[in-house]
């Protein structure tokens, strides 16, 4: 069952303001030899980084995006396909659909552990830092709209 | 193996527009007797790293598009590596 979605949208500004304190902390873009000689501290912000992203992914698109529709924008989607919702907030200039795909997929590569192949995981965590980024700029203008 | 034919066709097309291969099933979808699991697909191709992961990335979004939220982890050889993982996928892998 869903969360209320103003209760959906503070645990998001409470992710967002997380992973945006983690990003001020970080190199970006990570290499892998950052990764190779990565002191415990950063390990630990990465980790964090990790966790918030994943949740504030989760948090839209499980709690937030279609009570949004729906709830804000009253529109009848109450029963339809995720990936409709998905199109209908592109349309309505809240999202980027290819971008929500990307995002997933760099969270599916950020799931699993490469811990042999640090390159990859400089790669997944540089590519993670700009989907945050783009996911707290959709959450910002949501916010705004739930607002208004 | 535990993949629907539209499943197979969809991994397989994918993988054939982004890598120009098909691509090997392995880990625990080729166990028929086995439930559920992640969809782990192997790919050798031979990329610079930033352009595998970059194919790898755009490759996992148009799957997310076709097939909805799906575990799927795909292993890209690029012939910079030589890990255990890829041994496995080649003795175990299916070619799809």
């Amino acid at each position: 069952m869903s969360l209320p979605l103003d209760v959906a949208l503070s645990q998001c500004d409470r992710h967002a303001a997380i992973i945006e304190d983690t990003l001020s902390q970080m190199p970006f873009p990570l290499t892998e030899q950052q990764l190779r000689q990565a002191p415990p501290e950063l390990i630990r912000l990465l980790d964090q980084f990790v966790l918030r992203f994943i949740k504030l992914q989760d948090t839209l698109g499980t709690h937030v995006l279609r009570q949004f529709a729906v709830l804000i924008l009253a529109e009848p989607v109450e029963d339809s396909a995720f990936i409709d919702v998905l199109n209908l907030l592109e349309r309505r200039g809240y999202l980027l659909v290819d971008q929500w795909a990307l995002q997933r997929g760099t969270r599916n590569i950020l799931t699993h552990e490469y811990p042999d192949d640090p390159l990859r995981q400089a790669q997944a965590l540089s590519a993670a830092q700009v989907a945050a980024r783009q996911l707290i700029d959709w959450l910002r203008h949501i916010q705004q709209r739930v607002k208004a | 193996m535990r993949l629907s034919s539209s499943e197979r066709q969809t991994l397989h097309d994918a993988s054939l527009r982004w890598f120009g291969v098909p691509p090997r099933l392995f880990g625990s979808r080729v166990d028929d007797a086995r439930r559920g699991g992640d969809i782990d697909l192997y790919i050798e191709a031979s990329l610079s790293p930033q352009d595998a992961f970059e194919r790898e990335n755009r490759m996992a979004a148009d799957l997310y598009r076709t097939l909805g939220e799906r575990k799927i982890d795909i292993v890209v050889n690029t012939g910079r590596l030589d890990l255990p993982i890829y041994r496995v996928a080649r003795e175990q892998g299916v070619w799809l």
